[in-house]
Parts: structure tokens; sequence; C-alpha cells
């Protein structure tokens, strides 16, 4: 059993106890904290986790600061139906049904109820234009699917998202280190609850700031109005960078919660600088996405895989680590001084789905 | 540590960012991070400069901000910011993107 302490990565730990099949106690859960032990949506995570899994055992001491988890086996399923909360975004749970989903023993249709675009996790939007594209690079391709049904902002929520994953018998290697260059950049300006004028101003200035760099930016206005615009005003934008071997960077910022006095026109320029900051930081994969491509990278058969990422984050640090500790994969880490990007290259596990019925 | 960094402030990442799993010791991590000594000092300064991002692994000392990590997108809230009216980091950028003529 491995064990770990305190709060952190708790996500991250979950997934790969699940995947590698190793029971994990993490102690002293914000023990220190005035309200201690697990948070509603660390709990919220586990329920949903304990419904796409058969045999999985959750033990969680009175005041919550201990966790033993002992994985069982996924089975996913249709028809699955989570509440996620209204103090994470529904991304939060779709990142981890992505990790888990392809090795379930059948395919997965889950609707995720709750806020699906926020500023503290990554929008469903995102997930759905870059990560997708990211894990079907991996073999998943057809029945890989995220259909927004609902719109939710923050404080309320009211959005609601169904994911589709299909069941694969194994990853695909990949070797992804060529970036390529920007040929193109696309955008959806959301409103819900709002004047239609704010995506129009959020997109105007956006796209002003990136046209200075390329004249094929293509930013399209999708307002929500009556029962598909959820419990809650907010406005935001999300971008994606093409490049010409396919690869997509991504940046969004959301307004509208009322913590930030901003314009539209604030939060437009405010995105396209973050786009920025991604296209300067290079990569073929965005900083959002670079834990996912190194986890699917350890699952592939035994074959080399190779990456080139951007500035590397403190989240994908700590999952290298988890990896690591998991699965026993150690990556060759090159730092490429010209381009300022860092190349992983691994050998996979050969991770086989042995929940699958057939083969 | 600091012998390990090159002169263009780019460091051993592999020792950075296993520390002590690949030679044979494993104790964990995450009880060294909350463990507060000196040496842990020394690596942080040292990652100034070239990942920039890395110094804040310090900051995982602290729960609730290590709380916040636990999504990707903190990202967003650490990036190091460019002055992209710069000339030198416009230029960059502009060799990142396809050239105009050849779109057309």
């Amino acid at each position: 059993m491995l064990k770990y302490q305190g709060s952190t990565h708790f996500r991250q730990r979950v997934i790969c106890s699940t995947l590698s099949g190793r029971p994990i106690r993490i102690t002293n859960i914000r023990d220190q904290d005035e309200k201690p032990g697990l948070r509603d949506y660390e709990a919220s995570f586990l329920r949903l986790i304990d419904k796409i899994t058969n045999g999985t055992k959750i033990d969680i001491n009175v005041t919550g600061t201990t966790l033993t988890f002992v994985p069982g086996i996924i089975i996913g399923g249709k028809n699955i139906s989570h509440e996620c909360g209204t103090t994470r975004g529904i991304s939060y749970f779709v990142e981890a049904l992505i990790c888990l989903g392809p090795f379930a023993k059948v395919p997965l249709d889950v609707t995720l109820n709750g806020i699906t675009n926020n500023d503290i996790d990554l929008t469903i939007d995102t997930i759905r234009t870059t990560t997708l594209p990211v894990i079907r690079k991996f073999g998943l391709e057809e029945g890989l699917n995220i259909k927004i049904i609902k719109r939710g902002a923050p404080p309320n929520g009211g959005g609601s998202v169904n994911f589709k994953c299909p069941i694969v018998p194994s990853l695909k290697a990949i070797q992804l280190v060529d970036e390529g260059k920007i040929r193109r950049i696309r955008g959806i300006a959301y409103a819900t609850r709002v004047s239609p004028q704010f995506p129009n101003r959020v997109l105007d200035k956006a796209k002003g700031v990136l046209l200075e760099f390329t004249p094929d930016v293509y930013i399209s206005s999708d307002h929500y109005r009556g029962n598909e615009s959820g419990l809650s005003p907010g406005y935001g934008l999300t971008l994606v960078a093409e490049t010409t071997t396919g690869c997509c960077l991504s940046a969004e910022c959301m307004g509208g919660s009322g913590e930030k006095n901003e314009t539209p026109e604030e939060l437009g320029e405010r995105a396209a600088i973050s786009l920025m900051e991604e296209i300067y930081n290079g990569g073929c994969i965005d900083s959002h996405n670079q834990s996912l491509a190194l986890l699917f990278m350890v699952l592939c058969p035994e074959d080399i895989s190779k990456i080139r990422l951007g500035k590397i984050t403190p989240y994908t640090i700590e999952y290298i680590r988890n990896l690591f500790d998991f699965f026993g994969v150690t990556f060759k880490i090159e730092p490429d001084q010209d381009s300022k990007t860092v190349v992983f290259t691994c050998l996979g596990i050969g991770f086989k789905n042995m929940a699958r019925t057939t083969f | 540590l600091k012998n390990k960094k090159s002169s263009n402030n780019f460091v051993n990442l592999t020792s950075l960012i296993y520390g002590d799993k690949l030679t044979g010791s494993s104790v964990k991590k995450e009880n060294k991070k909350q463990a507060d000594d000196d040496s842990d000092e020394e690596l942080f300064k040292v990652k100034k400069g070239g990942f920039g991002s890395l110094k804040l692994q310090k900051d995982l000392d602290n729960e609730d901000q290590a709380n916040a990590l636990d999504t990707s997108k903190f990202i967003h809230n650490i990036k190091e910011t460019h002055d992209f009216n710069s000339q030198d980091i416009k230029e960059f950028l502009l060799s990142k993107f396809v050239d105009k003529n050849e779109l057309e």
C-alpha cells in the first residue's frame, strides 16, 4: 500500500491507484485546517469513482482526515448520472473519466450536472477542443464525444454535459516532437443569462490582438438562453491555436462571476494574451494536457513514446512523481535549449484492458 | 545541485523532478516536501530563470495553495507574464506562425 500525507494531488493519486490496482492510504488531509478533512468535491469525486467501478473499497475516518482507497475494476456503463456540485467544475470530474474510461469493461456514457465553465478548472469547451484531440492520438477515435446539453456558470451551475468514451484493448504509442507552425486560431465566445452583446465584445477585442499574428482567426459566438442557460449569468472565451502538424494549444478566460471587476474587452485581451503565452512556451501539447499525455505514454504498449512539451507545470511535475510511484516508469527528460522545450521519452508498461469481456 | 546548473539556466530536470527516488532511497517525496529543510531552499533558488514555474513547487508546503495546484489550469495563475509589445518577443512569436504570404 502506498502512503501519502496531505490533500495535495488527491485526484492524481486516486486515478493512478485505480489504473495500477495499488491501494493507497492518505493521512493528515487538512488536519490543521479549521474545516479538517475531505472537501465536498473530493467526496463527490470518490462517489463518481465508486459508480464506474466494481469492488472499490473506500474507508474514510470520522473526521475525514484519513482515506484508505482499495481500487476495484473499472466497469463503465450507460445511463450513469452524477451531481458534481457547485464547488468545482464538471471538468474536474471529466478529466478523471478520460483517464479511466478507455480501460472500462463496457463503454462509458455519463451525464454530469454542475458548472460547465468556471475560472478554477478547465472549461468543458477546452476539454472538447484540445483534450479529446490529444487522446485520439493514442488510438481512441470512434465513439469519443462530449456534448454540452446545458451551460452552467458559477455560483449556481445548472449545466449538464454528456460524456461518452469508448474502450480499447490497449493504447497506441506516439511520437509527437514536431510542433510545426501555427496555421490558424479558432475560438468560442459563450454567454449564459447575459446580453448577447457580451460575447461579441469579448471576441472583437481578442480578434484584434490575434490578427496581428495571423489573418486566419475565426471566433464564433455561442449565446445560450432559456432552459439551456443554467442558473447563473456568465460569459467567457476559449481559444485554440492549431499547428501545421495537428497540435492544438489552448487558452481560456471566464468572466461574469462578479469577483473580478473586468470588462468584456479586458477579458478578451486577457484570453488572447494567455494564448500567446501558450504559444510562447511551445511544445506539441499545451500546459493543460501535459499530465494526461504523460499518463497515456506510460500506459502504452511496450514501445517508445516521445513528446515535446513546453514549460512544464507544477501539476505535471507531481504527476511524473506519482507515475514513478505507481507504475515504476522513469521518463528520459531532455531540455531542448534552442526551442526552450523539453522532450519526454518513456517505454510503455504494456497496459492492457483486462476488464474488457472480449479481445 | 548548483554544480548541475548549466550556463543558460537549464538545470538537470531529471534529478529535480525525481529527487532521490532514482538513487535507491524511495523516501516519499511528499514527506520531504513538507519538511522545510535547507536543501529544498537551495533547490528552489536554482530553478529561477530556467523553467520558472518549478520554483513554485515550494508553495506545496502550504496546504491551501497546494490544493489549488490540483488543477491543470493553475498554470494561468503562476505563469510568467511577457510583454508582448516588446519587439524581441513579438518577433519570436511571429516566427512560430505560418508566414502570412504562405497562407495567401
